[in-house]
């Protein structure tokens, strides 16, 4: 965060001294400067983040057999996770030049300068034993200077079988906490489209490791744009019925507006209400729905442009959507009201799905550059400020952010993927795939 | 007709008749009767031509040829010589038949002609009508404005469309894969609609046209121009 403010305040800096301050071309009219005359930034180089470097041996079997394979699956979940946060430099068994496992899970039976040697200044350890559908866990953090145990909060335990990765997923989040400030999201829900196996788009959920995928919909049509709605159900646009209409839960459950013409990306606010897409009245345009869907509470656009995609800020006083009135697709912002709609991207030729930090003071966005290649962008809607967080690996789409702020998933084209979900840290800094293949719009939980 | 043709072939049988009798009493016989055949040969040839018009007079010479050449074969040259003979004066009858016949002939033909003409056009024309293609119109890039190619090709189809009353559209909006899902979703309406605008303007009433967007979801092509469209779905 320090640092991004830091890369801001030297770019704005480096801006007025060449008179291209954002907030000069903010000034002008809607309509200029014209699209694509300013082309969105490189971006920027910025501080390097600090990783705590952090060793993860292979989990104990200290019962009698591992009969559902948790011995790989408890630590390998543990070490993925830890590099996904962007806050580890994670040490594996590769990187041991000892056999870990005659030591044990207390201080007094852990040599703490063989870990120091590895490179590592934070262990984990972790055993467990089944009996029966019950799962006896035991997951310590140590501190490799002080050879002593860290205290995070987290109480061993017996859980179900099933249970077991949550209870992996607390701890790493416990961890990360520990190091960070805030508790990590492991366990939250990522919806997203891919293809089932006839070909035909389907709405999935995953999981911020994509360890798990689960189906949302497998029917023989077209379903797209998965958003989440209350009660942690998936709302998406279905062609069901023919038309794209907007159904909420599993395997198109239930009909939320089906009005002619599209019903598309719809948003829920904190109050409840559902901002939205429709045609029913002519072109796109972004009404405000009540939280069942049935009736349009007031309609916020209405021109001839196409008024797409909208997002509330997190108070709820405000939504970003995509409008191309100014010529290409731009991002905008309005009030809850409708009121006082003004453009904030004011760089590139084709800038889309935004979506509205938890935090409230970025906008997320894809924006196609000057190359004619997509990537993540950011805009801070008081400034305008434009900062990039993808660049030069292919096509970089559909940022959604994490319900914490500290995480963006998108898809990815990089290394020739279809189109993979990859999660980077809001700095852009840490980025890595959690699900290889062709997937598009993926949405987290909030 | 039925009255002219019996008469027609009265004559024709008679004239056979004649030619065979002059043939019998002033044959001889001994030698194959070459330069007879030959001639009758080319008589016959030469009258295939007037077969249109003395159908029964060019069949009888055929007839006679034939049965010259089976005679030629038994080496019965003198009933060759005859039916040769015969073949030949019949040919040149039907040749002369079917000079008077002309005029009626070659009308009767134009009018048969033309019946197969129209019932050709009709077999034709039927499928052209209910098999006409409402070929894809194309947009340009992030586009729902309609070239005078979209045009052209929109004012064909509301042709097709005044022509046949009882046929209702759907017109598809379709993008190509660059952009948005959503944002494409939006453009491939847009697109459906500045069709369906179009054609209401050319006549088509508006209840008779429905629009729906696919956006990027449905590409028919690897080039992205050719994603870029509007397609019919017509209710014949």
């Amino acid at each position: 965060m320090k640092a991004r403010l830091q890369t801001f305040l030297l770019a704005a800096a480096l801006l007025l001294a060449a008179g291209l301050m954002p907030q000069a071309a903010h000034a002008q009219t809607d309509a200029a400067p014209a699209d694509g005359t300013i082309i969105l930034p490189p971006v920027q180089p910025g501080g390097t983040r600090f990783l705590t470097p952090i060793a993860v041996p292979d989990t104990y079997d200290v019962g009698p057999t591992d009969t559902n394979g948790l011995r790989g699956q408890i630590g390998e979940t543990i070490r993925r996770c830890l590099e996904i946060s962007g806050f580890f430099n994670v040490y594996g068994p590769d990187r041991f030049y000892f056999d870990a496992s005659n030591e044990g899970m207390v201080a007094s039976t852990i040599d703490f300068t063989r870990w120091y040697n590895v490179g590592a200044s934070a262990l984990i350890k972790t055993a467990f034993s089944e009996t029966g559908n019950q799962v006896s866990l035991d997951f310590r953090l140590y501190n490799v200077d002080s050879h002593a145990e860290i205290d995070i909060g987290y109480d061993s335990g017996v859980v179900g079988r099933d249970q077991v990765m949550r209870e992996v997923y607390r701890f790493v989040n416990l961890v990360i906490e520990y190091y960070s400030g805030s508790a990590g999201i492991f366990g939250s829900r990522i919806a997203f489209t891919g293809r089932n196996s006839s070909n035909m788009k389907q709405i999935y959920a995953t999981g911020m490791d994509g360890s798990w995928v689960e189906a949302i919909t497998n029917n023989s049509t077209i379903n797209l744009l998965p958003r989440w709605g209350a009660g942690g159900q998936v709302m998406y646009t279905s062609y069901a019925h023919g038309n794209p209409d907007v159904f909420v839960g599993y395997n198109n459950a239930r009909v939320f507006s089906d009005r002619p013409g599209i019903n598309s990306g719809p948003d829920v606010s904190p109050s409840g209400e559902v901002a939205i897409t429709l045609t029913v009245h002519g072109n796109s345009e972004i009404y405000i729905l009540d939280a069942t869907g049935q009736s349009i509470v007031r309609r916020c656009t209405d021109n001839d442009a196409e008024d797409t995609s909208p997002t509330w800020s997190p108070d709820g006083s405000q939504i970003a959507f995509t409008s191309d009135r100014s010529g290409g697709p731009q991002i905008f912002v309005m009030n809850a009201d409708c009121s006082n709609q003004h453009r904030v991207t004011f760089a590139g030729a084709y800038n889309t799905e935004p979506d509205w930090s938890p935090s409230g003071d970025r906008i997320a966005f894809t924006g196609r550059d000057s190359a004619n290649r997509f990537d993540i962008f950011t805009v801070e809607p008081g400034t305008n400020y434009i900062e990039r967080l993808t660049q030069d690996q292919g096509d970089n789409k559909h940022p959604s952010w994490s319900p914490d702020g500290r995480y963006l998933v998108f898809t990815s084209t990089r290394g020739g993927s279809g189109g993979a979900l990859y999660v980077m840290t809001s700095d852009g800094q840490a980025q890595f795939e959690i699900l290889s293949g062709t997937y598009e719009t993926p949405v987290w939980e909030r | 007709m039925m009255t002219t043709h019996a008469t027609r072939l009265g004559r024709v049988v008679a004239a056979a008749a004649l030619a065979l009798a002059f043939a019998i009493t002033g044959g001889c016989g001994g030698k194959p009767p070459v330069d007879a055949m030959e001639s009758a040969r080319l008589a016959v040839d030469g009258a295939l031509d007037a077969e249109p018009c003395a159908p029964a007079e060019v069949g009888a010479a055929r007839n006679l040829m034939a049965q010259a050449e089976a005679a030629l074969a038994d080496r019965d040259y003198a009933r060759a010589r005859q039916l040769a003979d015969a073949a030949r004066l019949q040919a040149d009858r039907a040749r002369q038949v079917a000079i008077e016949n002309a005029e009626d002939c070659n009308r009767v033909r134009d009018i048969t002609e033309s019946i197969v003409e129209v019932r050709e056009d009709r077999n034709a024309g039927e499928p052209v009508v209910t098999n006409y293609e409402f070929s894809p119109i194309y947009f340009g890039f992030d586009s729902a404005t309609l070239d005078d190619a979209a045009r052209r090709t929109l004012n064909a189809h509301a042709e097709q469309l005044a022509r046949n009353p009882s046929w209702r559209t759907q017109i598809e909006g379709h993008c190509d894969a660059v952009g948005s899902t959503e944002y494409n979703l939006a453009l491939g309406e847009q697109r459906a609609r500045a069709v369906r605008d179009y054609l209401t303007r050319m006549g088509v009433s508006a209840d008779r046209l429905s629009v729906v967007s696919y956006g990027a979801e449905m590409p028919v092509s690897t080039e992205y121009s050719r994603n870029r469209r509007a397609e019919f779905r017509v209710r014949r």
